[in-house]
């Protein structure tokens, strides 16, 4: 096969280099022999050019300069190693992993403290997210009920701590317990039969028992118009109570659950 | 071979002390590579001045980078000096390719010039605005700095084959240049 030009080229340079005489090399190459001749005498015309030379002592300035930058790059290096904490690792895929861990720590320990959080507080919209995200990313209807009934109970308990904590009833916490009630309703009328029993009951139960708190809570509340309001939400959890009966048409009459109490 | 230093064993031992910043060691690597980094600024650059400074500044550059050098090392070196030459191109508004109209004009105001059959560096600098930056640094290395094909392609990091292919180009475009101009006239009557 025949050589590419360009490695022919490469080929007669070495033999050049080697002392061969010009003419000695063309004949091997009859093909190319007035172009290689142009590219060989340049090439050869190149290497005869004197070599450019430094001016007399722009080496010794050169040190000069470096010098300096040896001083201002060893300070910059000791302070490099006082910022670093001597404990950290220094490679990288340690330290990501370190990162990542913190990372996951941090968000972790935001989302366990938020849990306890009351509105008003900076950590409360963290929860809030926190629940909206669960849902979202829960596909089955059972888990969806599950998570409406345990937000239901979730509103009830943090109403009953808010009031303790700021003695007001906080009436948007109590329009959220039944709402997520009335939500857990409304997923529990897509399950199949057997389940939807099971859940009712579990939501006439809720309805008893927040009935119940509510009804404790009465004595706390000094405001006429959070009276009202909580007075609205018993009758509310009162009616709720004959839920079963009205969506499923079964014969089964609402429990007649009295108040409870001790159960906060 | 090479006039350039390839001695690794000592190079990665000198390497060594260098990022250290041991001012032996990296006044033992610039005696090693100065003359190769003035000169690839020479055949570049306007001025003498010029290409000393930048020279200067690549073991500037040199001192604050070493810690991280990886690699080869003189491929590190000219990837410096590539950097610094481009930021020096910047700054004179001067673009590395030259136009056409431009190409002519010099070829005429040079014809008279290259009836001769060798060539001196202000000419090679003129001649070296026909080529690309890669063909350029082709040509210098191989034939005025005396490397491999090999070392090159590694200082490069291109293949040996596109080393070749650079070296054919550059020659040709330098040889249609100066025919142009008659230079070879004579040589070929031989």
């Amino acid at each position: 096969m025949k050589k590419p030009i360009e490695d022919i080229l490469d080929i007669c340079l070495e033999k050049v280099k080697e002392g061969i005489p010009l003419e000695e090399i063309l004949k091997e190459y009859p093909d190319y022999r007035d172009e290689l001749k142009d590219l060989l005498i340049i090439a050869r015309n190149i290497r005869d050019i004197p070599l450019p030379e430094p001016p007399e002592g722009a080496m010794a300035s050169c040190f000069l300069k470096m010098g300096e930058a040896v001083q201002l790059n060893k300070q910059i290096r000791q302070k490099g190693e006082l910022a670093r904490p001597l404990y950290f690792p220094s490679p990288v895929w340690v330290r990501v992993f370190l990162l990542a861990i913190i990372v996951v720590s941090i968000f972790w320990g935001t989302v366990s403290l938020s849990a306890n959080s009351l509105p008003g507080s900076p950590l409360y919209p963290v929860k809030a997210i926190t629940e909206k995200v669960k849902f979202l990313l829960t596909s089955n209807t059972r888990g969806k009920v599950e998570l409406r009934i345990v937000y239901s109970e979730e509103r009830i308990k943090e109403l009953v701590r808010h009031l303790d904590k700021k003695r007001e009833l906080n009436t948007e916490l109590l329009k959220a317990m039944l709402s997520e009630a009335s939500l857990a309703l409304g997923e529990i009328s897509r399950l199949p039969e057997q389940e939807r029993q099971v859940y009712f009951s579990r939501l006439e139960y809720l309805n008893a028992y927040q009935r119940d708190v509510l009804e404790n809570l009465k004595p706390k509340v000094t405001s006429p118009e959070q009276k009202l309001e909580l007075e609205n939400a018993i009758q509310m959890c009162g009616r709720r109570m004959g839920w079963r009966s009205r969506m499923d048409g079964s014969r089964t009459p609402p429990h007649k659950m009295g108040p409870r109490r001790g159960q906060r | 071979m090479a006039k350039g230093p390839n001695d690794s064993v000592s190079l990665k031992e000198i390497l060594e002390k260098g990022r250290l910043l041991d001012e032996i060691a990296l006044a033992t690597l610039t005696e090693k590579y100065y003359l190769i980094i003035f000169r690839y600024f020479s055949y570049r650059t306007k001025t003498r001045e010029d290409a000393e400074d930048l020279t200067g500044e690549v073991f500037v550059r040199m001192v604050g980078a070493i810690r991280n050098q990886k690699g080869d090392f003189p491929a590190w070196l000219f990837r410096i000096a590539r950097n610094l030459l481009i930021d020096y191109y910047r700054k004179r508004h001067k673009s590395k390719e030259t136009s056409l109209e431009e190409i002519d004009d010099k070829a005429l105001s040079r014809s008279s010039k290259y009836e001769r059959e060798t060539l001196t560096l202000e000419e090679i600098k003129k001649l070296f605005n026909f080529l690309t930056e890669e063909q350029k640094e082709v040509i210098t290395l191989r034939f005025l700095e005396n490397y491999s094909n090999e070392e090159v392609a590694r200082i490069m990091d291109k293949s040996t084959g596109a080393v070749k292919a650079l070296q054919f180009r550059g020659l040709s475009t330098l040889r249609n240049i100066l025919k142009r101009e008659g230079q070879y006239k004579n040589e070929k009557t031989d």
